[in-house]
Formats: C-alpha cells, structure tokens, sequence
C-alpha cells in the first residue's frame, strides 16, 4: 500500500464502545473482542477512506497527542489490519521485522504512547465452560465408575458430561 | 419431532420456554430439573415460547432432550441426561435473557456492595467464595452474576458443593435464603478480581482500566455472541464503577484474608 492510498475502517459487524483513552470493538463475525488504546482508536477512526496517511500524521499532531512519524501510523494500520478493522487487508508494513526493529524504526521523534490493540477471542459455546454438581454420588451419570468428586466437566462439543472422578 | 400429550409454557428471566412429551415421568422430571436449575424462576405464562424442548425416549437414543427440534443431549441412564439438561437450560437462558447479562462467577457482597470473581467451572471460584463468606461476605452466587442494565448484580444462589477435608466433594451449607430476599434490586458492584490459583504465589494486584476490565469478562459472558452490544453496554455500566483488579492466589483460606483486608483498605 503506498502513502498515497487512503485506509478505511469497517464498520459493518462491530460493536463499538468508546471509553476514557480507550476504544473497545466488538467483532460479531468472528466474535473477538478489540482494545485499542487512545493511539491505534485515533489513527482507525481517521481511517475514513480520505485521510492518507500524511493526513493521519497531520491530524494527530494537530490533535496535541504529540509528535509522530509516518511509522508510527503505520504500525497501527498493520494492526487494524490483522485484526479485520479495515475495510480491505494491506500488506504489513513491518512483515518479518522484530518489535525491536520496528520500534528502532518508529524512533524517539514519536512521543505518544505507541498504537496497541489487544484482542481476545469469545469462546465458541457458553456450555464449554459449565460443569455440573451432583448432590449425590448417585446422581453420577456414569455408572459404575465409583466417583469421588461429585463433580462432572462438560467435554466440549459433546452433548455429554463426563465424570471427572 | 415428538408428538406431545404433555406440555406447558414457562417464562424464566424473561426467556418463554416450552417443555413437552409424550411421557408423563419424563414431563415431570424435566419441569422439575428445570425449577432447580434456575432456582426456582420458572413460571407458567401463556407467551408464545422460543425455545421448545421435547422429552422422550425411543430405541436409537434412550432418553432424549430436543431443543427446537434439535438433539440437545441422550443417553441411556436418565440421571446422565438430566444432569446435561440441567445445565444447559441454565446456559441457554443465561444466553438469550433479554434483560439481563449472566456471567460465570463467583459472587459475595460486602458491606451492600458486591464483589464479581469471573471464572469458568474448576476455576476454584466456589472455593473462594466460600472462603469469603467464612469471613463473613453475604452468598449471593458460585455460578451466575446476573447484570441489570444499570449494572446492578441481582443473586443466583444456589447450594455450592465443596471439597471437603477428605478430598470429596459435598454439598456445603449456606445460606441462601437471605441473598434473594433482601437485595431485589440488585447490587453496585465495587470491585471485579480475575485470578488464578498458583502455589506460592502473592496477592500482587494489577489494576485494570474499564476496556481492559471488559475484555477479560468478555469469555465469561454468556450472551456475547447473542446480544454483544447489550451485553458490553451492561459490561461498561459495571467496569466504570467497578475497582477492577488481576492477581495470581494462594490457597484460598489465606488469600481470602489478604483480598478482604486489601478490599477495605481501598473501597
């Protein structure tokens, strides 16, 4: 993607919630949940689709968050990317580089807290994080298995408890 | 699809769920297995249901659950299939409430304040709270918060069953009858703790900010596929107003000291 090119956020399928200095998005197609600090929900949110990236530079600084480089809006836009915030995917901008590189590459000229997004994946069904209790040993769905916790898991998928004993 | 002689409308936490069967035995059992999975929030209605489960038995299956006309859980032994059905429903109304957000977790209140330890099942949660409440923390939960749009936590308190000192597991005594009398409107909640047990390790908290605080809920939520911007507009009513904290813990008896004294000390 060259400078001249404008990214733009997406906004189809999240959920956004905008909290002091952080945003959080919530992607409902793949269910993973977005914490982008005051950085990276500065630079996706002046991802409009004109803003280039010499735009997303000026902005920033014209917004007081402090001085900033070209590499520094890129390493947002890397992540908003990975993370399917953008509209269309770009190639990564710091591929194969260690973070130690790309920080060398953003270097001291930026002052602001660098671009971070945190994620997490819901998980693929409540259940699988249930269990039951028995009251009783008899209650065991397993038969005789002399079981000695009382206590069964949910195995996954499977639409079965299994004693744990 | 059964063809069912029994069956009868019941609404739970705002959900209209339907039970039917051709078996009476069964009829009974589910209603009753579903009266003690949602502690005793189930009552009749004449609500159109959205969630129909059909109770059966036949040759290739054993008994059977069906839910919307799909195979929830079977088996042979009954009490196995019971077992199933009775969490599930809990997890599908915790899933579709529609004016709730239930989150595995822990629950105790403190002082008309209510403290939330997020966890999955053999996460040590029951063991936690049951340490809290040794010390004198009100039972409000070991399994569910149920969240109200003002993010007031309302009690799910059931039996907990605990490990006892010989290595068992057995249902241990508390109370609550109280919780579900004297807090109907729910509970501020003041401090949310996300931890993990880990031998030796110290109470060295790490305080979270509101987004972070959301995030790490968010595997707990049950309704976050179902309804993600309800659930994460309670969740910020909550984390806003909440002291949230992460932490590894020791064993439960002394960490529950520590996490009270640290509690009064900063709320």
């Amino acid at each position: 993607m060259s400078e001249l090119q404008t990214p733009k956020a997406r906004k189809r399928g999240l959920v956004v919630q905008e909290m002091p200095g952080e945003m959080l998005v919530y992607d409902t197609e793949t269910n993973k949940a977005h914490c982008l600090n005051d950085s990276a929900a500065f630079v996706w949110t002046s991802c409009n689709g004109v803003n280039t990236v010499s735009d997303i530079v000026r902005e920033f600084e014209a917004k007081a968050k402090g001085t900033v480089t070209q590499d520094f809006v890129w390493l947002a836009i890397d992540q908003l990317s990975s993370k399917g915030l953008l509209e269309t995917k770009i190639e990564p901008r710091f591929k194969g580089k260690s973070r130690r590189d790309v920080l060398k590459s953003i270097g001291l000229a930026s002052v602001a807290a660098l671009p971070i997004i945190a994620s997490l994946a819901a998980p693929q069904s409540a259940l699988a994080a249930t269990s039951c209790n028995c009251s009783r040993h008899s209650d065991c769905p397993q038969l005789g298995t002399p079981c000695l916790t009382n206590m069964c898991a949910n195995t996954g998928m499977t639409p079965a408890f299994t004693c744990t004993a | 699809m059964t063809a069912s002689t029994y069956g009868q409308n019941f609404i739970s936490f705002g959900v209209p769920v339907r039970f039917e069967s051709r078996n009476a035995r069964l009829f009974q059992k589910a209603i009753e297995t579903a009266d003690r999975a949602l502690i005793g929030n189930l009552t009749p209605t004449r609500k159109r249901p959205e969630h129909i489960f059909t109770f059966g038995r036949d040759k290739e299956r054993g008994i059977f659950v069906e839910h919307n006309g799909d195979l929830a859980t079977c088996g042979e032994i009954e009490r196995g299939v019971f077992k199933y059905f009775d969490s599930y429903l809990r997890v599908r109304i915790g899933e579709y409430c529609p004016n709730r957000v239930f989150i595995h977790s822990g629950v105790v209140a403190l002082d008309g304040k209510a403290l939330l330890i997020p966890g999955n099942s053999f996460s040590g949660k029951s063991t936690l709270v049951l340490e809290l409440v040794r010390l004198g923390a009100e039972y409000f939960s070991d399994e569910f918060a149920i969240l109200d749009e003002q993010g007031n936590v309302h009690p799910y308190a059931r039996p907990i069953n605990m490990r006892t000192d010989d290595g068992k597991y057995r249902p241990y005594t508390v109370d609550v009858g109280s919780s579900k009398t004297s807090h109907r409107a729910g509970l501020p909640v003041a401090a949310v703790l996300f931890t993990k047990y880990k031998e030796s390790s110290r109470f060295r908290p790490k305080i979270l900010s509101p987004a972070e605080g959301i995030m790490s809920v968010t595997p707990f939520t049950l309704p976050i596929r179902v309804n993600p911007a309800y659930s994460i507009r309670v969740l910020q009513q909550v984390m806003n107003n909440a002291l949230i904290i992460r932490s590894k813990r020791t064993h439960a008896p002394r960490f529950a000291q520590i996490l009270l004294q640290y509690l009064n000390d900063f709320l």
